[in-house]
């Protein structure tokens, strides 16, 4: 058997909500220059209130002879609404709301309660530590290796827990002044997702009534019968 | 009654063997009283008052259900406090309360362990668990079309939210035969709840949710309300120790059948102080004794304590509502004494209580097994709790009337010695019974209003055998028959929600287990897909997953396992979830009931018939099978009631050798029953159980009233008799009143019929008299 009842508690999309969370706190507005460390970063993180990005994903997975490709939007609103549309290769929406995540996309509607994983639920406290620029909760769960390099900068995490080990090797952010321009999560079984950012305002500061037309589960797409483009 | 003139005036000296007997009774009562005390079990179980004959599935279904999973349960809503804090009180009480022996289990979050044993459990037996239509579903998964957009619908989850999950488990089950299975286990396990931080929640997510098992029937009170103490003990604790203030809101059976409890023993008690407070008042009012006050109490105790003793010893227990009616059932023994003392104290001066005794005990004898065989009557009633109290209130009779003939007479003192007071009301009485009893019209009269009465009200008798939650019960002679059968109930059911109009929703053992011929039909279907492992290599290679990584898959192919049978789900994490659709038999002789919760029944008859074509099961309203078990209840009441009567008219008949005495005694009881039952209908009431075992209560006392006042026919003694009447009368209404005021429906019944009927069954007793034979005392000049 090649699965063992970690893949039940690690169903809940944690690399795609990663991405998304990590391509959250990493598009500050207002600050070109480059940060100097990762205090820098984290307080540049922290005041985002809101913004919008186009990206496209490619996922390397060791069962597929090619890469899955896909592209869409994303959109976060502080303190912790987020929202993933993928438009290619066939709609899919993934929205945050507090500890519950709703998936729609070809499969249908559903809801996936984080908490009910505590290994899921501390990644995603992680992250929301990173938007607070909470470094000391983020060094108790990670090591945090932050380098400047002749095109910007990189920050790399690397779990601490065990468990957490046992599903993500590393996540790498790359970017240049407060501007993620790449993130790559690799898997601990060597699958890597590369999710490359553009068009990213993150000035962005939704009213009432936008933010209820922007973080909204989109109704499930018809199913397509060709799967994923590659 | 005479026979009070001819012995009296003389005082005697009570024979050292009567103080002796009394002595070695009283004895006997305190080693009872220690007996019952040191071994008293009151138990609540309603079912117990569950007809023996009742149709085996139901009667098997009424007593599971008491003591079902879901009963047991008690849930705790914790709220107004910041969710984290309401996650740590949860684990605060869990602990506290998991350390408990009363405590079968707390289910407060999501559990690891759980979902690993979720995956153990299942994930083998995936491919029996397909689906419930195998021979449509699988041909099409399995055929080369179906294996395509299997391979596309892999790779397309590979990429999608889920894709870590789909990753993990695709080299063994590519056709993501597993996470369907989920899919419908995860729609059966929420429930409406939500979880943070692993911790359950209201789907609000604003308040934490336990749930609370305890090892007792959830209507077993007194387990219950121990229970409650414990979560009330450990919920002080978390906010103590959390320093933080937060809502508790409890719900469940357990909780409303400790409220009940409660409810009905505040009642009780309450009513209890009033009415002996107004009992005391009337006794000494009327007496002007606090020896008669002392002694008049001495056959209830007897008698109560004979009663639990007898109990006990017959049944190794005392149930609850047998402490309870038994013991008001009891209150007619006060009537003994209380006619005896009456007696007594207007008898002629220094007359020995031996003496009165027995002058009037052919009166008491004769009432008081009357009352014993209508009680007994009950013995017959094929309700267990019924028989019990059956036996309850007869030994209880028996007793008292044994007490007030052998342990008052010693104490009874001088006779003679009532006051003035006590003189000039019996006189008051006796002058009013015989006005009435001169005025042969208004006897006359007085029976025709009681007779129209009957006749008026009966006619609009209302009956309600209230009691309320549906199902679908499935009962088969095996336990693979009855999956069978709930496989079919559910695909049923799905008809039936589909076509609209009929339910909304149900819950059932068939989400999580089918029954082993399904999975074998679903094995077989993938036993039949012919080149299954190499088409499928085929089709996956073709939509770009490298198909060498599927040999786990195909090496599963090779070796299916057996199905998944009900045993190993019970034994699973799953338990507590599965075991609230299974209701096993306590004596093991039958398989288990599976029960189905339905949800939203808009149409009940179309349910019936689209289980029809399911011999195994049935739909089943609690409300309608309670109501109509209690229906049967009540009416087997009253055919016993009619039996003891004629055992009552055929005892009173070798007394008198008289039909018009006999007629006389008691037909002012039964006119008083009936109509007092008119009454209430003619006012609205519908009339319960608990109305019929009133009726008993008038009877007994009403009748005695009639026995007494013929037995007196013509004495000089009249004063004391209708004193012992007046005073038995009056405390019965005042107490039985009060009770009619109780916001417990069942205290209030028996409160009403009780009061007004015995109320009526005093006026009517001396218009009874009218049907004796008035020629012969006219004679006398006695008229």
């Amino acid at each position: 058997m090649c699965c063992s009842s970690d893949c039940v508690r690690n169903r809940f999309g944690w690399s795609a909500l990663l991405a998304l969370l990590l391509l959250a706190c990493a598009q500050p507005a207002f600050a070109q220059a480059a940060p100097l460390s990762v205090d820098d970063l984290l307080t540049r993180f922290s005041q985002i209130q809101g913004l919008r990005a186009r990206y496209v994903e490619e996922k390397r997975i060791a069962l597929l002879k090619m890469p899955l490709r896909s592209e869409g939007t994303i959109a976060f609103a502080a303190p912790g609404a987020l929202v993933r549309r993928a438009e290619k290769p066939e709609p899919a929406t993934l929205l945050l709301e507090g500890e519950v995540l709703w998936v729609s996309d070809a499969s249908g509607k559903r809801r996936i309660d984080l908490g009910e994983n505590a290994v899921v639920k501390h990644f995603v406290l992680t992250f929301v530590n990173v938007l607070r620029g909470d470094q000391a909760a983020l060094a108790r769960a990670y090591t945090l290796k932050f380098a400047v390099t002749a095109a910007g900068w990189t920050l790399e995490l690397t779990p601490k827990a065990p468990e957490l080990r046992r599903f993500v090797a590393r996540a790498v952010l790359e970017g240049h002044g407060a501007i993620v321009d790449r993130m790559t999560l690799t898997e601990e079984n060597g699958d890597v997702t590369l999710m490359q950012f553009s068009a990213v305002d993150s000035n962005v500061r939704f009213d009432a009534g936008e933010r209820a037309r922007t973080f909204k589960l989109d109704a499930a797409p018809a199913r397509t019968a060709r799967g994923a483009e590659r | 009654m005479n026979g009070a003139a001819t012995g009296g005036g003389v005082a005697e000296r009570e024979p050292r063997r009567a103080v002796w007997t009394a002595g070695l009774l009283l004895a006997l009562c305190v080693a009872l009283g220690v007996f019952c005390a040191l071994r008293l079990k009151v138990v609540s179980d309603i079912t117990h008052f569950l007809p023996d004959d009742s149709d085996a599935v139901t009667a098997r279904l009424l007593r599971g259900l008491s003591s079902a999973n879901v009963a047991q349960r008690t849930v705790l809503i914790l709220g107004g406090a910041p969710a984290d804090v309401l996650g740590e009180a949860s684990a605060h009480i869990a602990a506290g309360l998991r350390a408990e022996p009363a405590i079968a289990g707390v289910e407060r979050a999501v559990d690891d362990d759980a979902q690993k044993q979720l995956y153990e459990l299942y994930f083998p037996h995936r491919y029996g668990l397909f689906s419930a239509e195998p021979e449509r579903d699988y041909p099409a998964l399995l055929s080369d079309a179906g294996l395509t957009a299997a391979a596309g619908e892999l790779v397309r989850r590979l990429g999608s939210a889920d894709g870590p999950f789909v990753r993990k488990l695709a080299p063994e089950d590519p056709l993501l035969i597993f996470p369907h299975i989920v899919s419908r286990l995860d729609r059966a396990r929420r429930g409406g709840l939500s979880v943070r931080d692993g911790v359950f929640f209201t789907n609000d997510g604003q308040r934490a949710v336990l749930f609370v098992r305890s090892h007792a029937s959830a209507l077993d009170a007194p387990a219950q309300r121990t229970v409650l103490g414990l979560i009330e003990r450990e919920v002080a604790k978390a906010r103590a120790e959390l320093r933080a203030s937060f809502t508790v809101e409890k719900s469940g059976v357990g909780r409303y059948s400790v409220h009940a409890e409660q409810a009905v023993r505040a009642d009780i008690e309450r009513i209890s102080v009033l009415s002996t407070v107004l009992i005391i008042a009337m006794v000494l009012l009327a007496l002007r004794s606090f020896r008669a006050l002392v002694l008049v109490t001495i056959p209830t105790v007897f008698g109560a304590v004979f009663a639990c003793a007898a109990t006990l010893i017959l049944f190794g227990r005392v149930h609850g509502m047998t402490l309870a009616f038994g013991t008001t059932l009891l209150g007619v023994c006060s009537d003994y004494p209380v006619h005896l003392i009456g007696h007594h104290l207007l008898a002629p001066k220094g007359q020995h209580g031996s003496v009165t005794a027995r002058a009037i005990w052919p009166a008491i004898r004769l009432g008081g097994l009357t009352t014993i065989a209508g009680l007994a009557g009950l013995g017959i009633a094929g309700f267990p709790g019924i028989r019990e109290l059956a036996v309850f209130s007869a030994v209880g009779v028996l007793a008292s009337l044994v007490a007030t003939h052998r342990i008052v007479p010693v104490a009874l003192g001088v006779g003679g010695a009532a006051a003035g007071s006590t003189r000039a009301l019996a006189d008051w009485l006796a002058a009013g019974i015989r006005a009435v009893e001169r005025r042969a019209a208004l006897c006359w009269a007085l029976l025709g209003i009681a007779l129209a009465l009957c006749v008026a009200g009966f006619s609009s008798l209302r009956f309600q055998d209230d009691l309320a939650g549906k199902l679908v019960v499935v009962a088969a002679d095996s336990v693979d028959g009855a999956l069978a059968a709930n496989d079919r109930v559910a695909a049923a059911l799905d008809t039936a929600i589909a076509a609209g109009g009929v339910l909304a929703d149900y819950r059932g053992l068939h989400t999580l287990l089918w029954a082993p011929a399904l999975q074998q039909q679903n094995l077989a279907a993938v036993r039949a897909a012919p080149q299954l492992a190499p088409r499928t290599l085929a089709a996956f290679e073709a939509a770009g997953v490298d198909a060498a990584q599927l040999e786990p898959f195909v090496r599963g192919l090779a070796s299916l396992p057996p199905p998944l049978t009900l045993n190993a789900l019970l034994e699973s994490p799953l338990s507590p979830v599965a075991s609230s659709f299974v209701l096993d038999d306590p004596e093991a002789q039958h398989p288990p009931l599976l029960l189905t919760h339905l949800r939203g029944v808009r149409d009940p008859r179309a349910l019936e018939r689209a289980l029809a074509a399911i011999p195994e099961a049935r739909y089943f309203d609690q409300r309608t099978v309670l109501s109509s078990t209690y229906a049967g209840f009540r009416a087997r009441a009253f055919e016993l009631l009619a039996g003891g009567l004629f055992a009552v008219l055929g005892m009173v008949l070798a007394r008198y050798r008289s039909l018009r005495r006999s007629l006389a005694a008691i037909t002012p009881a039964v006119l008083a029953s009936a109509a007092t039952l008119s009454v209430l209908s003619v006012f609205g009431v519908r009339l319960d159980l608990f109305h019929v075992l009133g009726v008993l209560l008038v009877l007994s006392m009403g009748e005695d009233y009639g026995v007494f006042l013929v037995e007196n026919d013509g004495g000089e003694d009249l004063p004391a008799t209708a004193l012992g009447i007046a005073l038995a009368c009056a405390s019965t209404v005042a107490s039985f009143g009060l009770l009619a005021l109780s916001d417990i429906p069942a205290l209030r019944s028996l409160g009403q019929v009780v009061s007004i009927g015995v109320l009526l069954a005093t006026v009517f007793a001396p218009a009874g008299l009218v049907l004796l034979d008035r020629s012969a005392r006219a004679a006398r000049g006695d008229l």
